[in-house]
């Protein structure tokens, strides 16, 4: 028996083993997510709350990654209320095959069935939604990213500049300002990824600069408990900006 | 210690790495080598001495790559925003570039021999004299090596480099050498730093920070990202490999969205003459340098 055959037979049979266990704990994952959605509420809500007491300073901008995910409007709107109570301004939401920001319709209406007055939100996409200045209540900003806002951005950015319909003279912070316009938030300042495989899939890059970047696995059945714990998992990150 | 060094391998690594090679290995893997100086913290050390080390890794784990028979690695050694650290600091970094950058030249028969290219990406007119000259020598040296390739970042952020394909392209509509209707994805990246490199394939930060600091911003659009909680000083091979292992876990992801993204490339002569152009230029800007 050749050595070369030996190390394929391994080879074959680690991935092979690791997939059985993935599937062992994906099974797994199901049944205590159904236990934990039955006694959810009766043990939880104290230790969240005194959770919520250590939250420091919530991230100015949040996006949201769903990676290779087919969107499910309504854990999405949860997200955005997550949000909204936690006092995260901006929310963001890229899917770089665009089905999301196609159906974004479907998106508002979840988010508008489970809104209360004091709510508002500002959907960023949509043209003809009002900004109204002087609400009082709780405020969030929306807007749903995909591949065109990604290179694509910045190859019109480079067009635009080429036929002198915008003038630059090609530093950093003017690039920065005219790329800001089309982006409309602040840098996002915490990613929340879905997947096993964290890739940013042209996410919009010039805004990613320091973002840091957190594994939810899926934002499927994502849990506030689970939104809590990345906000505090942010909340100890330091940054040195490269100092 | 010298950039290339021996294969420090046990047999067991070795044999497993064997095994790992069975599957799909990254052509181009990148690293940003963060966690130097917690590591001198840690071990009651000086930073220097810190750098020192992240040094010793950093040629280690080449080793280490062409052992897995990975093509190309490129490593970020040293950002624009580093400038702003304190004066102290910037000396040392830069008087250990200077002497890794003459080390680094004075093993050219090594590099020709193994066939490593090099390629220092970034502002090279932020550094100074000295340095410029040894890492032009370097990069003029091996430029048709093909055998392996090496990319440092020094002072190198993506921004910087984005803007600047940004001016190279429209310069170039300027000069009525290519026009607004060719600007696409693929001119703007044939005009980065990295203008003759593949995306990488993987990019590890080590120390368990989870930014990527304004590395390789436009080409990590496919690239898988690994944050590795260890500094990378205490990096080792078990860690490439278990990186490598995740790679080879989500290939078959990965290579969906690289289909996805498939798009027509159609290339009129005038444009590649163009790029090629950009590159003569750089080129002649290192001989400059040298002069």
């Amino acid at each position: 028996m050749s050595i070369n055959f030996i190390h394929v037979v391994l080879y074959n049979l680690v991935h092979f083993t690791c997939t059985v266990i993935e599937c062992i704990v994906y099974l797994l994952g199901i049944t205590v997510d159904f236990y934990h959605g039955v006694y959810y509420g009766k043990h939880n809500n104290d230790v969240l709350l005194q959770k919520l007491k250590c939250l420091g300073k919530p991230p100015t901008h949040l996006t949201v990654l769903l990676g290779h995910e087919e969107p499910s409007y309504k854990d999405l709107a949860n997200i955005v209320f997550y949000c909204i109570s936690t006092g995260i301004p901006y929310l963001s939401f890229y899917d770089y095959k665009g089905v999301l920001k196609k159906h974004q319709n479907e998106l508002e209406y979840h988010v508008n069935e489970m809104k209360s007055k004091k709510d508002h939100i500002i959907w960023h996409n949509n043209s003809s939604s009002v900004h109204k200045n002087g609400f009082i209540g709780r405020k969030i900003h929306l807007k749903v990213f995909s591949q065109e806002d990604g290179q694509s951005s910045i190859v019109s950015l480079c067009k635009n500049i080429a036929s002198e319909k915008i003038e630059t003279n090609f530093s950093i912070d003017s690039i920065n300002e005219h790329l800001k316009n089309h982006y409309e938030f602040p840098d996002p300042e915490l990613g929340l990824y879905c997947g096993e495989v964290f890739s940013l899939y042209d996410y919009p890059q010039w805004q990613v600069r320091v973002t840091e970047f957190l594994s939810v696995k899926s934002h499927h059945n994502l849990t506030f408990e689970l939104f809590i714990d990345k906000l505090l998992r942010f909340g100890k990150c330091e940054q040195r900006l490269g100092k | 210690m010298s950039w290339v060094v021996d294969s420090s391998l046990t047999y067991c690594q070795k044999f497993c790495i064997n095994v790992l090679k069975c599957g799909p290995i990254p052509r181009h893997v990148a690293f940003i080598m963060d966690g130097n100086r917690r590591f001198a913290t840690k071990k009651h050390v000086e930073k220097a001495e810190g750098h020192t080390k992240g040094f010793d890794k950093l040629a280690e784990c080449l080793q280490w790559c062409m052992e897995f028979g990975i093509k190309e690695a490129t490593v970020y050694a040293f950002s624009i925003e580093n400038f702003k650290r304190s004066k102290e600091e910037v000396d040392t970094l830069m008087r250990l570039a200077r002497e890794k950058f003459k080390v680094l030249f004075e093993e050219k028969e090594k590099l020709m021999e193994e066939g490593v290219c090099i390629r220092v990406i970034g502002n090279m007119d932020l550094l100074p004299d000295d340095i410029k000259e040894n890492i032009a020598k370097t990069m003029l040296l091996t430029k048709n090596n093909k055998t392996v390739f090496l990319n440092v970042a020094f002072a190198y952020t993506s921004r910087d480099e984005i803007s600047n394909s940004v001016k190279t392209v429209v310069q170039g509509v300027k000069d009525n050498k290519i026009t607004i209707n060719d600007i696409n994805k693929e001119l703007l990246k044939k005009c980065l730093y990295t203008n003759l490199s593949p995306d990488p394939d993987i990019l590890i930060r080590t120390s368990g920070e989870v930014r990527l600091s304004d590395f390789l911003l436009w080409q990590s659009t496919n690239t898988q990202i690994y944050f590795a909680d260890v500094l990378w000083p205490e990096f080792t091979v078990w860690h490439l490999m278990a990186c490598i292992f995740k790679y080879q876990r989500s290939y078959y992801n990965i290579e969906k969205f690289k289909e996805y993204n498939n798009n027509v490339r159609c290339k009129n002569s005038y444009i590649s003459e163009f790029v090629e152009g950009v590159h003569r230029e750089r080129l002649e800007l290192l001989e400059n340098y040298v002069k």
